[in-house]
C-alpha cells in the first residue's frame, strides 16, 4: 500500500463499450498494488488540461479485489460540464493522471438485508457492477433491473447475461416491443429487501416516491445521483466563521465550499454534489436554503447544519454564522 | 514504569486550546497532514511497553483481544497497512520480504521474525491483528461501517480507560460512548455528531486524528473487569501524594478508513505523564492547572476522576505557587 | 444469524404497552400467541377499521409456533408486524422476524406477564437472571458483588454488572 493522498496512474487500455460509452483501464505508475475497495465505490479523477484540472467522480467497474488496475466507464454527455467529452475525445492510451483512493458513499446495506434489488437507468449501471461482485462472493441474494434504449446501447449486456443468468431484467425502450422499467416490481419484493436506484434525477425521484408509498422504511431505500439537483438561481451571500474569525463572501458564480477553500479555510468535503454529507458544517445563526439530497426531509429543520458544497443562505442580506 | 521520558514525543493534549480558555467537549478531529499520516512511533519506552502489552494479552486473552470469525480478511488488510508503515518510517528497525504470498516480517529492535502466508490465517497461531499488534505499543480497534453506524468487530487493547474489548464487542459507536452527557453548541448530541463525522470524512487515503485525555490515579489500565480493585484506590489521592499517584493519561487517536473492509481502524497511542513531571514544561503545568481547575462536574464523573480531581488541583496549585515563588 | 441483529430485552424499543396503528405500511400482520390478550387484538382490529389489509395468525400451542418462520418469510416489503405473546414466545417470534428481514422499527411487541432481565458479570463473564427492581446482585458463579449498570449488550445478552468491593462502597 502506498502513501496516502492521490495515486498516479496511466491509461493502459480503452474499450468502446457502446456507441456513447467508453471503458478506461487505469494502471498504477509505480507498479505497486492499488487499494482493494468495496462494491459501490468511486474514484475522483484529476485530468490536467493545460492550466485547468478537470475533477470528476466515476464509479469503479473493475473487480473490487483486483489490485493491479482500476476500470471506469464514462458516457459521453454533450450537455454536461465537459468532463465526459474531454475523456472521450482527448484521453489516449499512455496518458497519465491522478486519482483519489476509492471512496464509497453508496455502500451495500447490512441491516435486515435478505435481498438486494438494483434499478439502473443507462450509465447508472456502473456502481451496481461492483456491488453484484461483492454479493456474489458472499453468496447473497440479489436481482437487477436495467433500462436502456436498445440492446446495443446497453453497456455490459453480454457480460451481465452470462455472469448472472436469471437475475437480470432488461428494459429496452426503443425496440419493436418497447418495455418500460417502472416501480411496480417493488410491490412484490420480499420482506428484508433493500432497493438501490441509480440514473437520472427524475428516475431516482419516481422510484424513491414509489418505494415510500409501498411502505419501504427509509433505511431500505438507497440511491446515488451524479449531479446537484438544480434548485433555482444562486444568490450571493456572506458567511461569518466563528472558529477562524473570518468573513467569506460567496458570489453567484460559486458554491460556498469553493469560496471557503479559496479563502484558505480547511473545509471538509468529498462528493461535491450534496450526496455524502462530508462537508456538513454546524450553523450557529441564519436561515439555510437546503439544496442537498443527503438529509431526510425532517432532518433539515431539526439539525442546524449546512452542506457547503451545494446549499446557500436563504437571503442574500442575512449572513450565515458557521462553526468553522 | 513507562512514563514518557522523551517529552518531545509526548502528545500534550492542550496544544490547540488558547491560553486562558477552558476545556469543553467538541468535535476536535483534525485531518493528518501529508507527511504525518504514519501512526507507528518508537519511543524510548518501546521495549518495556511491548513486554507489558504481551504479558497482559497472555494473562487475560478474553479481556484483551476480541474478534468475530468473519473478520479475517479485514485483519489481513490491517496487517498489510501496519507493516508498510513500520517499514516506511523505520527501515532500520523493520523489514519485510515478500515472496508471492509468503511474507517474512523482521523486527530488529526485538530481534524477532514472523513468517506467514499472507491471507491464510491457518499459517499463524494468533489471529492476524493479534499477531502484528504485538509488535506495536498502540491499541487497535476496528470499527466496521455498516448502514449508518460503526460496529466494533475486532479489538486488541492493553491500556483500557473504561473500555473492554470483551464487553464492547459488537457494539455500535453510540453504544460504546453512551452516555456522553454533552451536546454540542448547536444542540446535537456529541457522540452522534462525532460518529457521523467519522463515517463521512474518514475516507480511504485521508486519515484523521484527535487527542483524548484523562487522569489516572496510580493505574495504567482501568477496565471494567478490575473495577473492584482500582475503584477504591481513586480515593487515596491527597494534595501531598498527587504528584506521584496521578498521571495525565493521553490517548492520541488515529483513524484510518480501510478501503476493502469499509471499516475505520482506530489506532490508540497511550502515554502518561506524572503530575510532578509537569514542572519540566512550566507552560504545560500552568495550562493544565488552569484547565483542571475548571472542569465541570458531569465531565469529571464521565471521565471517572471525580473522586480525586480536588486533591489533584490542590497539588497543582501548590506547585504553580512554589514555582512562581522561586522565579520571583 | 447475524451478530448485530437486535435481540429482545426488557427495555427493547419494540416493546409497547398498547398497539398503535401506523399509516406507513401496506399490510399489518398480527401474530397472537397469547389467547388471554384477545381483547387487545380485537381493539387493534377495530382501530385498523378496514383501512389497511391485515392478517391475523393465532397460535395456540408449540407445534403451531414452529411454522412462524415460514409465515414471516413469505411477507412482502411494506408489512408491519404486531406480536402478542408471553416473554419466552415473544423472544423466539421476535428473533424469527428479524431473521426474516423485519427491522425493529417495523415490529410492535406486547408482552403478557413478566419480562426477563439478565446481568453479565464482568469479573467471570457469567450471565444470570435478575429481578426487575434489583440494582445490586451477587454473581452466582464467582460470588463477587455486582452493581447493575444501565448498558445492555446484544453480544452478551445482558446488562453490565460492574464488580465492586462492598467494603469500599461509597455513596457518590
Amino acid at each position: 500500500m502506498k502513501a496516502f493522498g492521490k495515486i498516479e496512474v496511466y491509461v493502459g487500455k480503452i474499450v468502446q463499450e457502446t456507441k456513447y460509452i467508453k471503458r478506461f483501464h487505469l494502471y498504477p505508475v509505480d507498479r505497486e498494488l492499488l487499494p482493494a475497495f468495496t462494491g459501490g465505490s468511486h474514484i475522483a479523477t484529476y485530468v490536467k488540461n493545460g492550466a485547468e484540472t478537470i475533477e470528476r467522480n466515476y464509479s469503479l467497474v473493475s473487480h473490487p479485489t483486483d489490485r493491479t488496475q482500476y476500470a471506469i466507464a464514462i458516457r459521453k454527455d454533450d450537455h454536461s460540464r465537459g468532463g465526459s467529452v474531454y475523456w472521450h475525445d482527448e484521453i489516449k492510451v499512455g496518458d497519465r493522471l491522478e486519482i483519489s483512493w476509492p471512496k464509497n458513499h453508496f455502500p451495500l446495506a447490512f441491516k435486515a438485508a435478505k435481498h438486494h434489488v438494483f434499478y439502473a437507468a443507462g450509465i447508472g449501471i456502473t456502481p451496481f457492477m461492483t456491488m453484484m461482485e461483492d454479493l456474489t462472493a458472499e453468496g447473497k441474494s440479489f436481482e437487477l433491473h436495467y433500462a436502456a434504449r436498445t440492446k446495443e446501447d446497453c453497456a455490459f449486456y453480454d457480460y451481465l447475461m452470462a455472469k448472472y443468468p436469471g437475475k437480470c431484467h432488461f428494459y429496452f425502450s426503443r425496440t419493436e416491443i418497447p418495455k418500460k422499467m417502472t416501480p411496480v416490481t417493488m410491490a412484490e419484493h420480499r420482506i428484508g429487501s433493500h432497493v438501490y436506484f441509480c440514473g437520472p434525477a427524475s428516475m431516482v425521484k419516481e422510484f424513491r416516491e414509489a418505494a415510500e408509498s409501498y411502505g419501504y422504511p427509509s433505511y431500505a431505500i438507497h440511491f446515488e445521483l451524479f449531479a446537484v439537483a438544480d434548485k433555482g438561481p444562486k444568490n450571493p451571500f456572506v458567511v461569518k466563521l466563528t472558529n477562524s474569525n473570518k468573513k467569506v463572501a460567496v458570489s453567484e458564480e460559486e458554491t460556498l465550499l469553493e469560496a471557503l477553500l479559496k479563502a484558505g479555510v480547511q473545509a471538509p468535503h468529498s462528493c461535491k454534489v450534496g450526496g455524502c454529507g462530508s462537508c456538513e458544517v454546524q450553523v450557529m445563526e441564519g436561515e439555510v436554503d437546503h439544496r442537498d439530497h443527503f438529509y431526510k426531509d425532517g432532518e433539515r429543520g431539526s439539525k442546524k447544519v449546512i452542506l457547503t458544497c451545494c446549499s446557500r443562505a436563504k437571503e442574500s442580506e442575512k449572513e450565515l454564522v458557521l462553526e468553522l | 514504569m513507562y512514563e514518557s521520558t522523551n517529552l518531545d514525543l509526548f502528545p500534550y493534549p492542550f496544544h490547540n486550546i488558547k491560553e486562558g480558555s477552558n476545556y469543553r467537549y467538541s468535535n476536535d478531529l483534525r485531518k493528518l497532514e501529508k507527511d504525518h499520516t504514519n501512526c507507528v512511533v518508537i519511543t524510548p519506552e518501546y521495549e518495556k511497553q511491548i513486554k507489558r502489552k504481551r504479558e497482559l494479552l497472555k494473562e487475560q486473552p478474553a479481556v484483551r483481544f476480541q474478534s468475530y470469525p468473519h473478520t479475517m480478511a479485514m485483519q489481513w488488510e490491517v496487517v498489510e497497512m501496519l507493516i508498510e508503515m513500520a517499514v516506511d518510517r523505520y527501515p532500520e528497525h523493520f523489514q519485510v520480504e515478500k515472496n508471492g504470498n509468503h511474507w517474512t516480517f523482521h523486527n530488529y529492535i526485538l530481534n524477532e521474525t514472523e513468517s506467514f502466508i499472507f491471507g491464510d490465517a491457518s499459517s499463524i497461531e494468533l489471529e492476524p491483528l493479534d499477531l502484528i499488534g504485538r509488535h506495536f505499543t498502540t491499541d487497535f480497534v476496528l470499527m466496521v461501517h455498516r448502514d449508518d453506524n460503526l460496529y466494533l468487530e475486532v479489538a486488541q487493547e492493553s491500556y483500557a480507560a473504561l473500555f473492554s474489548p470483551h464487553w464492547n464487542k459488537g457494539m455500535t459507536f453510540d453504544e460504546i460512548h453512551a452516555p456522553v452527557p454533552f451536546v454540542s453548541r448547536t444542540g446535537v448530541p456529541l457522540a452522534e455528531r462525532v460518529r457521523n463525522f467519522l463515517i463521512r470524512n474518514v475516507l480511504p487515503g485521508e486519515p484523521w486524528t484527535r487527542i483524548n485525555w484523562n487522569l489516572m490515579a496510580n493505574r495504567w489500565d482501568v477496565n471494567y473487569e478490575t473495577f473492584d480493585t482500582w475503584g477504591p484506590t481513586r480515593f487515596l489521592v491527597t494534595p501531598e501524594n498527587a504528584g506521584d499517584l496521578v498521571r495525565l493519561r493521553v490517548e492520541e487517536q488515529f483513524f484510518y478508513r480501510m478501503p476493502r473492509s469499509n471499516a475505520i481502524l482506530f489506532v490508540l497511542n497511550t502515554q502518561f505523564l506524572a503530575m510532578k513531571d509537569l514542572v519540566l514544561r512550566p507552560e504545560w503545568l500552568n495550562q493544565t492547572y488552569s484547565i483542571l481547575s475548571d472542569i465541570p462536574k458531569p465531565m469529571a464523573e464521565y471521565k471517572g476522576f471525580s473522586p480525586f480531581i480536588e486533591p489533584t488541583v490542590e497539588y497543582l496549585k501548590n506547585l504553580v505557587e512554589k514555582i512562581e515563588f522561586q522565579t520571583n | 444469524m447475524v451478530y448485530s441483529n437486535p435481540v429482545l430485552f426488557d427495555k427493547s424499543v419494540t416493546i409497547v404497552e398498547k398497539f398503535t396503528v401506523r399509516q406507513d405500511c401496506r399490510k399489518i400482520l398480527i401474530i397472537s400467541a397469547e389467547p388471554k390478550e384477545a381483547d387487545a387484538i380485537q381493539q387493534l382490529i377495530d382501530e385498523i377499521n378496514g383501512q389497511t389489509e391485515y392478517e391475523l395468525i393465532e397460535f395456540n400451542d408449540e407445534t403451531q409456533l414452529s411454522h412462524v418462520n415460514e409465515i414471516l418469510d413469505q411477507q412482502k416489503m411494506g408489512t408491519q408486524l404486531y406480536i402478542s405473546a408471553k416473554w419466552e414466545d415473544a423472544v423466539s417470534i421476535f428473533a424469527a422476524a428479524i431473521e426474516a428481514g423485519f427491522s425493529e422499527g417495523e415490529i410492535q411487541t406486547l408482552i403478557s406477564g413478566k419480562k426477563k432481565r439478565y446481568v453479565y458479570c464482568l469479573k467471570c463473564y457469567h450471565l444470570q437472571e435478575a429481578a426487575a427492581e434489583e440494582t445490586d446482585i451477587v454473581c452466582d458463579h464467582c460470588q463477587i458483588s455486582l452493581e447493575i449498570g444501565p448498558f445492555f449488550s446484544r453480544e452478551r445478552k445482558g446488562y453490565i454488572g460492574y464488580p465492586y468491593n462492598p467494603a469500599f462502597a461509597t455513596t457518590n
